[in-house]
């Protein structure tokens, strides 16, 4: 007994050791439901990649400028631990957008240009700028509700993922629905940059 | 006997890897020669816990680096201001969490690291004095002062509903918030409003001056020779930066603002003047700067093209250094009309995705 615990104590003690690198800290929320791994998404990306860009509405604008524009949305494929589908957010001002993060429907910065890898700046082809500037007010009235774990509950106005958030604004305002039918009633952020409704005006690849 | 003896020197042998390894992990895997930096950058990315601070000397040669195991280290628009030779940065973590709850002291001398715990999320604003550091947090478009007692601890806390704190600055023993409330309402839906609120250290309000008028988007106040300087980058449409810099006398209580001919990105004292960068933070064309006396805002200088979209800036000594939106690493002598020293290149962490999130300048 003696002679097993002299053998194991060792073992412990260099395991305790190594355990004491640090790590920092992450709630360890459940996953989403049935998310789709990062190989499912790929292809999606992929083609993201490839599509075409146009101009922005309004005022000229160089092609391909990264967009201050309220109302335009934003989309990145920066893969996040166990939410490989990316992020998505609307422009509320030249340096904010509203976006669905963890802790709700925030306030973050409009730098998505220096601080994400891939980005994806669109137009929704149906709309006037007014009518942009209005779904990113919406979205701005909805800061405050919590985040919505259910991807594929997107019709509830309760709680928001970031990408049902955008989809709701334009659906509720004016009846254009920018999911596809790739993943059901789930709307990913590849899914607003694949939509039949959006065109792509910025990407950074 | 012997194979006691054996047991416990296998014992011993672990021990002593157990404390090594626990050494490994504690020291900077880069210690850098402190003593000859000049300035410093902050490297990070948002979706992963691992960042870094580097150290540079004048001559734009990395030193050595710092890692610290957190995601967003720095808000690449805020400033991580040094005081008393220690730099003040806010870890907020993965970028959809915001949640570390953390500001990070690093002294400049020795790189060690000392934290402070705030129970907010989304922190971003930090500044500090002998006695507290402040640090503000918006979550759901209510914000939070905090202030932390260096000695204790303790933290004070004091709620802001229905307002965005763009940043914070600390000058002459008061706290000046920079404020926007957006109010939605159907007849104006795109209204805003900025100001500043000033706190004392006590975090009581003493005063509150409107800036509407000149914008909103004050990110990188400030303040020098009793002038608070800021730059902002939205005009009151809340679409294109402003080319008006304001300027809060904070002896007289009075505002003004100083038109130019281009946006104003940031504003930085030296030797009593003011060096001015143009340009917009969004855009690929290149910032300008140019050297400015306060008292009668004639430009002393040349507007110098500084050949790169600057994303961070600092002054050293007499040399403007420069980050650019491409990694650019660029110097400037600021006592020969901003004529260019240096140029290099941000090096990477590792072989993923990371922007730069500050800069900073070394005190001597």
């Amino acid at each position: 007994m003696y002679k097993k615990m002299i053998a194991v104590l060792p073992i412990l003690v260099v395991l305790l050791a190594i355990s004491s690198f640090h790590t920092p800290a992450v709630a360890s929320e459940p996953p989403a439901r049935d998310v789709p791994s990062e190989e499912e998404f790929a292809p999606y990306w992929e083609e993201a990649a490839r599509m075409p860009i146009m101009s922005d509405k309004g005022p000229m604008r160089r092609l391909g400028t990264y967009p201050t524009r309220k109302g335009v949305i934003l989309v990145t494929g920066d893969k996040f631990k166990w939410i490989p589908s990316g992020h998505a957010a609307i422009v509320y001002s030249s340096s904010r957008v509203v976006e669905s993060t963890d802790q709700g429907v925030v306030f973050g910065s409009n730098n998505w240009a220096s601080s994400k890898g891939v980005v994806y700046g669109l137009n929704v082809n149906e709309t006037t700028t007014t009518q942009d500037a209005a779904a990113a007010n919406w979205c701005y009235s909805q800061i405050g509700k919590p985040y919505n774990y259910n991807f594929f509950d997107r019709d509830t106005r309760s709680s928001f993922y970031c990408s049902q958030l955008v989809w709701a604004a334009y659906k509720d305002l004016y009846g254009i629905d920018l999911d596809t039918p790739a993943w059901g009633n789930a709307v990913y952020p590849a899914e607003l940059v694949m939509s039949s409704h959006t065109s792509t005006i910025y990407s950074q690849v | 006997m012997k194979k006691r003896a054996a047991l416990l020197v296998a014992f011993l042998a672990c021990t002593a890897t157990a404390f090594f390894i626990v050494w490994l992990a504690r020291r900077n895997v880069s210690p850098a020669p402190t003593g000859q930096a000049s300035f410093g950058v902050i490297e990070t990315r948002q979706f992963q816990a691992r960042s870094r601070i580097i150290l540079y000397d004048s001559e734009l040669d990395e030193l050595g680096d710092l890692p610290l195991d957190y995601a967003t280290l720095g808000c690449d628009w805020n400033l991580s201001p040094v005081y008393d030779g220690t730099l003040y940065v806010i870890p907020q973590g993965y970028t959809t969490k915001r949640d570390e709850k953390t500001v990070l002291g690093v002294d400049l001398d020795d790189l060690s690291v000392t934290r402070y715990g705030v129970d907010q999320i989304n922190l971003y604003g930090v500044c500090a004095d002998d006695d507290y550091i402040f640090t503000c947090s918006n979550l759901n478009n209510v914000s939070h002062i905090c202030r932390i007692d260096r000695q204790t601890g303790d933290v004070t806390d004091i709620e802001e509903t229905d307002t965005y704190i763009e940043s914070l600055c600390l000058y002459g023993g008061k706290l000046y918030a920079f404020s926007t409330g957006s109010p939605l309402s159907p007849d104006a839906p795109d209204e805003s409003t900025s100001w500043i609120s000033i706190y004392g250290r006590d975090l009581n309000l003493m005063d509150t001056v409107t800036t509407t008028k000149l914008g909103s988007g004050r990110y990188r106040p400030v303040a020098a020779g009793d002038l608070l300087f800021f730059a902002n980058w939205e005009d009151t449409s809340g679409q294109v930066p402003s080319t008006q810099l304001g300027i809060y006398h904070t002896d007289t209580g009075m505002l003004e603002s100083k038109e130019f001919d281009t946006a104003v990105l940031d504003a930085l004292p030296w030797n009593g003047y003011v060096l001015l960068l143009f340009g917009d933070i969004h855009s690929e064309s290149p910032t300008t700067a140019a050297l400015y006396d306060p008292a009668t805002w004639e430009p002393l200088s040349e507007e110098h093209n500084l050949t790169c979209t600057a994303m961070q800036s600092c002054i050293s000594g007499d040399t403007l250094y420069v980050v650019g939106a491409d990694r650019e690493l660029l110097s400037f002598d600021l006592t020969d009309n901003l004529s260019p020293l240096g140029r290099s290149t941000v090096s990477h962490i590792d072989g993923d995705f990371s922007y730069i999130s500050g800069m900073f300048a070394v005190p001597d």
